[in-house]
């Protein structure tokens, strides 16, 4: 490798073992290919961040450990040069700034990157105070680290938008806040306390008293009865309030075909409840409609609880 | 496998893992419900837009920023109730916020894929996939807008959107009724007054058809402006089979899959606790159901705890069931007349047939005037009158109330209208000092509130008896006569603040403390109890002017214009004494002693308080007499030292409170004299447990944050001080401070007074730095108010000096004190002590710089001034003080050591007498002269 390839060189001191091992046996006009890309690479990244520059050897390092094949690729240069292709790479660049501790990359982080996470929070509900807290948290997370290293801003591999990247990021730091002070647990209709006998609540106690043993454990036991999938579906429905749409872009599934397979994941359960019931009480199936309307308000009533307080361990 | 991290998440959400990856992602979030929140949060921020509405009804479920339903835009959530979620929104149309409120999705049907709902808004009656539900729904709804009532809350507009009902209503800032018994613990007349009209919505509803099945008191709002609203008419009824409560009890999906599901609801109405029997059982509901959950809420209010009780709902529901009702003895201390009680068990009957026949009939037993007769002549002639007006049955309820019962406001137009308000702003201002804007805004917030109740109590007042009948013509005439005193009041006050000063500023709370109280003439008994104005219109007319004049020599007095009112005080009386009508020249008289007192002409004041005592007796003006008899326990028991005397009337001013049924905060006023009598008396353990007992009772009626209570508190303070309880006095002067700065501003010459005690506890109890910086903070203060001479900034400036003396900083402590004593000089009001102790502190800081011929020389003159002072009028350390410092700089410049000895024997017996024996100050003062008063043998020498 005497030919004057700067980028390459650099990129290959830094990349994983695979692509090494790539570049070590293909022909000089791959590499020459590979050059070109790294430098087309490098011009976008410049263009987009004229406001600082890093130097070619800092960015190369930066990205040549980040480039991952897939998994079922064949291992060829052009596999190599379509992953690269694939990486956010201003994204990478200002990363790569922002580790380097240039002052001017984190401001402009600060300033473009940072204000994008504010509306999927509020749109979740988060007050302004609230924002302002898990974003002070997630710089801390991304720049700052216990043991004096480069923080989590190291993680971000280019796959994926780095503003997609951060709002994941910031939902677990958020996640995280509520579970500390117990506020996930959204507020409703507070009574005014004063005036309420402490901790009863007539209306819950008696759909509690009468319903409860019959229809709890049917519905406890025929939760345990679904798939891990269908439980999964209905907890992210009912519990986190995922609706159709975003419940279909998470599965990467039509949001018809996510309405029908949570569909019948609800009937799966209620039939499933019913059976036991009927197993259970005794009763005969035409005086169990009478019971069924009770029974299906308690379902609608306990699912959220039960859902998200039982784990079975299976 | 462990938790999920994040860059999982991310290339699952982002669908890049692998099949096998992906599988064991979902399996993991079947355990682990942090990572499936941390899923399911991050899908919704990846992935959700602003316009889809979660499904079910949880908070998310929520209408965010910006979404247009019907013509309303929306702006955020209030709050979320069992039925929905209220939002504050913006009506482009007309221009103005209103309160939309959203039903719950889950009440209505969840609109699913299967069936793709139609989204946006759509045509009432044709909207597909609008269920019999929601149709029922929408029918309450719009009768619900047709009740046009003062106290229903209107809603302009009702529609769908995206499948779900909608209600465009009046936007209320203010509490509910619940939230405003907690904060406000009203006076049961107060209950009562806000009870009757939250009634009379209900009855406008009943009178419309409409029963509301779900009252209590979250349903009643109360705006800041003091309007009673009920809201949420019907809903409850709204549902099949019954209604829903505010813990929805729903059940879902019935139907096959594939086709939306629809939400059949339970069999239960209304929020169980203000639930009637044939609630629980399902019998026929009617208004007399309504009638039941009025009295559950009104019990509540009035006992402070529920007629019915049950930890469940099987045993609330049979309480109820059974009418077993509490003794309402245990939560609250109120007295309950019997007459309220009687009234409130009928309406918890259990048979309806054994309620009141309706709720007017309820609502006309609830008015404590059990005077019928009266009433159906006054109704009668009332409606003859408006018969002749020509207005229709129909028209009479709004009419009459525009022309009848709306006189307050236009009477205090003029008297705290935007104009005088601005007026009166500009003379604050205009007084340059900083802490003009926070004594402002808490004045604003004072009169407004204060002009607000007028109003409210006065509409209160004339409907109850022009419109509705309830009460008697005479008690109006007796309430409005009370509302017209304290309207004039108002206008006193408000017509002296617009020529404000300086020393107004600083006497904004007392002059807020002279204004009668508003709940006084509501208070029946007390009212019954006053004195009957004359019959002669005439001497009528002139009576009335002769009480505005009145209220303004109160007025001048809570300003500081002593003079001046001093002088209408007395025209006042020769005016009030030639009309001859005995009451007013005992409140002619009275307003004259208080103007005497002010001026501190005791001795005046006391004889002419006597006179008023004898005018009032004869005028059977009993409330005046109680407030006589504790003005003169101030002129003659505080102002003239007759500490024993000043007791003996305060006996006559508790009995005489008595005789009228006793008043709390009349009784607070009163005793808190009798407390700083004790203290003189030498009684302090007395005063501090007399002035901690009332603390609480304050506290208690008007929370924390309250001018009184600082006064309060002041008093205790000064015990605790004088007990030598230092550590407690700075926690009541912190609490002091607090209460001043929150109303008042961080400038307010109370809070230097506050600080000045505070730095001389903390020079008392040796804390030097500290006591530094407050003598300075004071000072900081004093010199925005006080010229340098005034007696405070004197007595300030002399801890400063004494302050430094004490850090050993004496040449500054030196120059400070010649100077304060040379400024004493030209001041109006010398005490002769202060002058001594000037001089001799002054001593001790030249001789501590060794200038022993001008500390002595200094020390001489302390002594002069010291031996024509009684000393029993001076506190025992600063008489100590004086001699000690003496004895200290004759001792430093080797001079009369026999004069030293007998100087410090003084001083051991002065201290002897002084409480603060725990002060490092008084040790070590005590430490020194006992050395000098035994031996320690000095040679005199000549300079």
């Amino acid at each position: 490798m005497s030919d004057a390839r700067p980028l390459l060189d650099h990129f290959v001191a830094h990349a994983p073992t695979a692509i090494v091992d790539v570049v070590k046996q293909c022909s000089a006009a791959e590499r020459g290919q590979l050059e070109e890309q790294l430098a087309s690479l490098e011009a976008t990244a410049r263009t987009a961040w004229p406001e600082f520059e890093l130097s070619t050897a800092n960015f190369m390092e930066w990205i040549a450990p980040r480039v991952a094949l897939e998994a079922k690729s064949k291992n060829t240069m052009s596999d190599i040069l379509s992953a690269l292709r694939a990486l956010h790479v201003s994204d990478l660049y200002l990363c790569c700034g922002c580790a380097a501790r240039s002052a001017v990359a984190l401001m402009l982080f600060e300033q473009r990157c940072l204000p994008l996470i504010e509306a999927p929070l509020r749109r979740n509900h988060h007050s302004p105070d609230r924002v302002d807290e898990i974003k002070q948290q997630l710089r801390t997370h991304l720049f700052t680290s216990p043991s004096g290293n480069r923080g989590k801003i190291v993680d971000f591999e280019g796959r994926g938008s780095l503003s997609a990247w951060l709002r994941v990021a910031a939902v677990r730091i958020a996640l995280n806040m509520q579970r500390a002070d117990n506020r996930h647990v959204l507020v409703s209709e507070v009574p005014s306390g004063a005036m309420l006998p402490a901790g009863s609540d007539p209306t819950l106690d008696f759909i509690k008293h009468h319903h409860r043993e019959a229809c709890q454990s049917a519905i406890e036991e025929a939760l345990r009865s679904l798939s891990r999938e269908d439980r999964t579906l209905l907890r992210l429905h009912f519990v986190d309030a995922l609706n159709i749409d975003v419940l279909g872009a998470m599965l990467h599934i039509h949001r018809a075909t996510a309405a029908r397979r949570l569909a019948s994941a609800r009937e799966r359960l209620a039939v499933e409840t019913r059976r036991l019931l009927i197993a259970r009480l005794h009763i005969a199936p035409d005086e169990f409609e009478s019971l069924m309307r009770l029974v299906k308000s308690s379902l609608q009533l306990s699912l959220p609880g039960l859902l998200s307080s039982q784990h079975p361990k299976t | 496998m462990s938790c999920l991290a994040e860059n999982t998440v991310f290339a699952f959400l982002a669908g890049r893992l692998p099949p096998a990856p992906a599988a064991e992602v979902l399996a993991h979030i079947d355990d682990c419900a942090h990572c499936r929140q941390f899923i399911a949060g991050a899908a919704h921020a990846l992935h959700s837009s602003p316009v889809h509405a979660a499904p079910l009804p949880t908070a998310r479920s929520e209408l965010s920023r910006g979404t247009i339903v019907g013509r309303y835009i929306v702006l955020h959530p209030l709050g979320r109730g069992g039925m929905g979620v209220v939002y504050a929104a913006y009506d482009p149309e007309l221009e103005r916020k209103i309160a939309l409120k959203h039903l719950h999705p889950a009440l209505l049907g969840v609109p699913t894929d299967a069936t793709p709902a139609t989204k946006g808004d759509a045509d009432v009656a044709h909207a597909p996939g609008v269920g019999q539900t929601q149709r029922l729904l929408l029918h309450e709804a719009q009768a619900m807008a047709k009740v046009r009532h003062p106290n229903v809350l209107s809603v302009h507009d009702v529609g769908v959107h995206c499948e779900q009902v909608f209600l465009a209503m009046e936007l209320i800032e203010g509490w509910n009724l619940a939230e405003w018994l907690t904060a406000r613990r009203p006076s049961l007349a107060e209950i009562l007054a806000v009870f009757h009209r939250a009634g009379s919505g209900l009855l406008a509803a009943h009178r419309a058809g409409l029963i509301h099945c779900d009252f209590k008191p979250q349903n009643v709002l109360i705006s800041e402006a003091g309007g009673v609203y009920v809201t949420d008419f019907g809903l409850a009824r709204a549902f099949p089979a019954g209604g829903v409560a505010s813990d929805t009890v729903v059940s879902f999906a019935e139907a096959p899959v594939g086709e939306a599901p629809r939400l059949r609801t339970e069999e239960l109405v209304g929020t169980p606790a203000y639930m009637a029997p044939e609630q629980f059982t399902g019998a026929k509901i009617d208004a007399r159901t309504d009638q039941f959950s009025y009295c559950v809420a009104l019990y509540e209010a009035v006992y402070g705890e529920r007629p019915f009780s049950g930890r469940t709902l099987d045993q609330l529901a049979r309480a109820v069931q059974s009418g077993r009702i509490t003794d309402g003895t245990r939560q609250s201390g109120r007295k309950v007349p019997a007459w309220l009680r009687r009234v409130l068990l009928r309406g918890l009957s259990v048979h309806p047939e054994e309620r009141f026949p309706s709720l007017e009939e309820l609502l006309i037993a609830l008015q404590p005037v059990p005077r019928r007769s009266l009433r159906r002549v006054l109704t009668l002639s009332g409606a003859v009158g408006l018969a002749l007006l020509g207005l229709g049955a129909g028209q009479m309820l709004s009419r009459r109330q525009q022309l009848v019962c709306t006189g307050m406001e236009s009477k205090l137009h003029a008297i705290w209208d935007p104009p005088r308000r601005e007026a009166i702003r500009a003379a604050f201002v205009a007084q340059n000092k900083p802490y003009a804007a926070s004594v402002w805004s808490y004045l604003e917030s004072r009169l407004s509130a204060y002009a607000r109740d007028l109003t409210t109590m006065y509409t209160e007042a004339c409907e109850a008896t022009r419109l509705r009948g309830e009460q008697s013509a005479e008690l109006l005439d007796l309430r409005i006569g009370c509302l017209e005193q304290r309207r004039r009041e108002l206008s006193a006050v408000s017509e002296s603040l617009t020529t404000a000063d300086a020393r107004l500023l600083n006497n904004v709370p007392q002059m807020l403390d002279g204004l009668g109280r508003i709940e006084e003439c509501a208070d029946v008994e007390r009212l019954r109890m006053q004195v009957r104005p004359p019959a002669d219109p005439r001497t009528r007319q002139l009576t009335e002017e002769l009480r505005q004049r009145i209220a303004q020599i109160m007025a001048l007095r809570s300003s500081a214009k002593y003079r001046q009112s001093l002088d209408v005080a007395r025209e006042t009386v020769r005016a009030a004494s030639q009309v001859g009508h005995s009451p007013l020249q005992a409140e002619a008289l009275y307003a004259l002693g208080l103007a005497e007192e002010s001026i501190g002409d005791a001795k005046a004041a006391e004889s002419t308080l006597y006179e008023a005592l004898w005018k009032a007796e004869e005028g059977r003006h009993d409330w005046l007499v109680v407030r006589i008899w504790g003005a003169l326990v101030g002129s003659v028991g505080i102002r003239q030292n007759r500490f024993e005397e000043g007791l003996q009337l305060g006996r006559h001013a508790h009995a005489a409170l008595a005789r009228v049924g006793g008043d709390a905060k009349e009784a607070v006023l009163l005793d808190n004299k009798l407390g700083a009598l004790h203290r003189d008396l030498g009684d302090p353990e007395g005063a501090r447990q007399q002035h901690a007992r009332l603390l609480a009772l304050l506290v208690s009626r008007e929370g924390e944050m309250s001018y009184d209570v600082a006064l309060l508190r002041v008093q205790l303070e000064l015990d605790l001080f004088e007990l030598g309880r230092l550590d407690e006095a700075l926690v009541q002067n912190r609490q002091v401070r607090a209460i001043y700065k929150e109303l008042l501003g961080a400038s307010h010459p109370s809070l230097g007074d506050a600080l000045m005690r505070y730095g001389t506890n903390l020079y008392y109890a040796g804390k030097k730095q500290e006591a530094l910086s407050a003598a300075q903070d004071t000072l900081r203060i004093y010199g925005n108010v006080h010229l340098p001479q005034s007696p405070k900034a004197v007595v300030a400036r002399q801890l400063l000096g004494k302050v430094l003396l004490t850090l050993g900083r004496c040449a500054e402590s030196a120059t400070l004190l010649a100077q304060v004593a040379r400024d004493y000089e030209r001041s109006s009001t010398r005490l002769a002590y202060v002058q001594a102790e000037l001089q001799a502190d002054q001593a001790a800081a030249l001789s501590c710089q060794k200038l022993h011929p001008q500390a002595l020389a200094s020390a001489e003159r302390a002594q002069q001034i010291l031996d024509q002072i009684k000393e029993s009028d001076v506190a025992p350390e600063d008489l100590a003080n004086i001699r000690y410092r003496i004895a200290q700089v004759l001792r430093a410049a080797a001079r009369q050591p026999e004069r030293v000895r007998a100087l410090s024997r003084n001083v051991i017996e002065s201290l002897k007498k002084s409480r603060l024996v725990r002060s490092p100050i008084i040790t070590s003062m005590l430490a020194d002269v006992k050395d000098w008063a035994d031996g320690a043998q000095f040679t005199e020498r000549r300079l």
